[in-house]
């Protein structure tokens, strides 16, 4: 009977500590600036709702962002956003799937900033690019939070700017991600 | 004859005066347009929050086609409030005990309406919605709104 109880204590713990091990959010931000520079004119936008999941143990990571939730100051811009450039009821969905490539450097128990180099493919606008860049994570008192930012041309997303907006607008776009992640507790 | 002529340039060139002053208008006013204010919009749909899960999980790109872009109103349970670390709520409506839920980000005009929300209340959320997350990361499905503001607490 001892050693059932042992044996059942085991799988308990093992399991509590695979749980442990994956961190999410349903809140995270990323934000797109494509604005020209010295254009007084800022094409900014930012989505409040992204999830994203990060296995602390592998360094896994993958995001997910409805397109149609960024929002921005002007509701032209939104609307061309929308209905004419990354086309969001035909494409609704952004996506990444990659990885921290030097996971094994960042203790997730221990309080401190880690740099981070996140490889990954990026699915945006229906095309799939592969994404690199360096980012960091924060620990502290048991929160995890990451940030990166990085750059995506709209050409290599299939996302054609108007010659008549091409002054205005950026051909490369800089993003930025940042999340605030909790333990994922599994039911 | 020369008088006629004469009447006629000058009145064509008031109208094109008028014509290109409006157009300049429209298209200021119309590049300075902002977001309507979410509170002042008739919604196209009014809802229950297990009734708008119920037809996601059955049929999403159905639903999709009914739901997105739309302003919906919505009343459910008040399952759980989100607030980020720049203060930012999330309304997050539906059974306590389901993995589903319908999730809906606060309009910045609107985000103090939501702080003195509780758990287990019954609310209606009136909201644009923007897309579907299907259960596909383990972390249960979800119905996304955001412009979100609280028309019943």
């Amino acid at each position: 009977m001892k050693k059932i109880i042992f044996l059942f204590s085991i799988v308990l713990i093992v399991a509590n500590t695979n749980a442990q091990d994956k961190y999410f959010t349903k809140t995270g931000k990323i934000s797109f600036d494509a604005t020209v520079p010295k254009s007084p004119e800022n094409i900014v936008a930012v989505n409040k709702a992204t999830t994203m999941v990060l296995d602390t143990k592998t360094g896994e990571m993958q995001f997910v962002v409805q397109m149609k939730g960024f929002e921005f100051e002007r509701a032209l811009m939104q609307e061309h956003f929308n209905e004419n450039y990354v086309e969001t009821t035909k494409f609704p969905k952004a996506e990444f799937k990659g990885g921290i490539q030097n996971n094994e450097k960042i203790v997730y128990t221990k309080d401190g900033s880690y740099a981070t180099h996140v490889k990954g493919k990026l699915t945006m606008h229906g095309v799939t690019n592969d994404v690199e860049t360096d980012g960091k994570i924060t620990v502290s008192g048991g929160k995890i939070s990451t940030s990166a930012s990085f750059s995506a041309l709209f050409a290599d997303y299939n996302i054609i700017i108007p010659s008549v907006v091409g002054d205005k607008v950026a051909k490369s776009v800089k993003i930025n991600v940042e999340c605030a992640l909790e333990a994922l507790k599994k039911n | 004859m020369n008088f006629f002529k004469r009447k006629a340039v000058r009145y064509s060139l008031l109208a094109l005066l008028i014509l290109g002053a409006g157009a300049a208008y429209y298209g200021y006013t119309e590049y300075n347009r902002k977001v309507k204010d979410i509170a002042t919009m008739h919604p196209d749909f009014t809802v229950q929050a297990a009734v708008l899960l119920d037809e996601f999980s059955k049929n999403d790109s159905l639903s999709s086609k009914k739901y997105l872009d739309k302003v919906v109103a919505i009343t459910g349970v008040l399952k759980s409030l989100d607030k980020d670390e720049k203060g930012f709520f999330t309304v997050v409506l539906g059974d306590p005990a389901a993995n589903s839920s319908i999730r809906c980000s606060m309009d910045s005009a609107h985000n103090a309406e939501a702080a003195t929300l509780s758990n287990g209340s019954i609310i209606e959320v009136k909201a644009i919605c923007t897309g579907y997350n299907a259960d596909d990361l383990g972390l249960g499905a979800d119905v996304m709104f955001n412009h979100s503001c609280i028309i019943k607490k």
